[in-house]
């Protein structure tokens, strides 16, 4: 089966989804006892940091695949994600700060380990894609790629966790007892992730679809050069 | 600033770069296939001549 036969329904699946997440961010989820409506930023927010943190670890088995098969559709994939991981890292990391200014006053604590280590990740991502546009030879480009996405993974739990061991200002999201969520406010942020997620795997196929016509007019341009 | 301010800006940034994002691979996509389509009819008129050309 043709998986870009899938890209039509996926792309309606995220639409209505993410009208759904809309609805319910803005009316189903009641406003934060003492952040109020501010907190509403807080389901895309995490959304986003969610799906970063997916395109990333995408990357990392895509790149692991290729490194074992050379098989450069698993480069293409790790390639794709890898740059929608920076696009939602990107919005995470912007958004994040718009609530910190209305919640704690300032855009950003430098002390904050969960968010150092956030900053980190999209800095390293965007060296990895900074990287495939320097690099010329395509076998090069897969190689090293594969190896500083696979690199770069590994600061994934460190910021994932940072908030849970060093117990610092920023929420966590997912606590076992104290700070836990509202049930409509879970939900909420349940259907804004999977909305996402839909709208993460669209945009996948589309970028790998767009490399493998790069791919072929290199093909061609080559053999009209030999 | 009001702090409802914030959220509006936001959800600006949110939907602002998505849109931006999905418009950028999709203008990529439609150049891409004008590119190959171009290459192809190239090709196919190179080996159109050089077959007039033998005969």
């Amino acid at each position: 089966m043709n998986i870009n036969k899938l890209k039509l329904p996926i792309l309606l699946i995220a639409i209505v989804l993410t009208l759904v997440a809309i609805y319910m961010a803005f009316v189903y989820a009641p406003p934060h006892e003492t952040m109020g409506d501010v907190q509403r930023i807080f389901y895309f927010h995490v959304a986003s940091a969610w799906i970063s943190y997916l395109a990333f670890a995408v990357t990392f088995v895509a790149g692991l695949i290729y490194l074992k098969t050379k098989d450069m559709k698993w480069d293409k994939y790790a390639f794709g994600s890898a740059e929608l991981g920076v696009v939602f890292c990107t919005i995470a990391i912007t958004t994040g700060p718009l609530w910190g200014k209305a919640v704690w006053g300032v855009y950003w604590r430098w002390e904050d380990i969960k968010l150092f280590m956030t900053l980190v990740l999209w800095l390293i991502f965007i060296a990895y894609l900074a990287l495939r546009a320097n690099v010329h030879s395509r076998t090069q480009k897969a190689n090293l790629s594969a190896v500083f996405g696979i690199i770069g993974f590994l600061s994934i739990p460190m910021s994932f966790a940072a908030n849970r061991i060093w117990k610092q200002s920023h929420p966590t999201v997912i606590a076992s007892s104290e700070g836990s969520l509202r049930a409509s406010m879970g939900i909420s942020l349940a259907v804004a992730t999977v909305a996402f997620t839909f709208l993460y795997i669209y945009l996948l196929l589309t970028k790998v679809e767009n490399e493998n016509l790069r791919e072929s007019i290199e093909f061609i341009k080559q053999k009209i050069g030999d | 600033m009001d702090n409802l301010m914030y959220l509006y800006i936001a959800y600006t940034i949110i939907w602002a770069a998505l849109f931006i994002y999905i418009l950028k691979l999709h203008v990529d996509q439609k150049n891409l296939k004008k590119d190959l389509e171009l290459l192809v009819e190239v090709v196919d008129g190179g080996r159109k001549k050089e077959k007039e050309e033998t005969l």
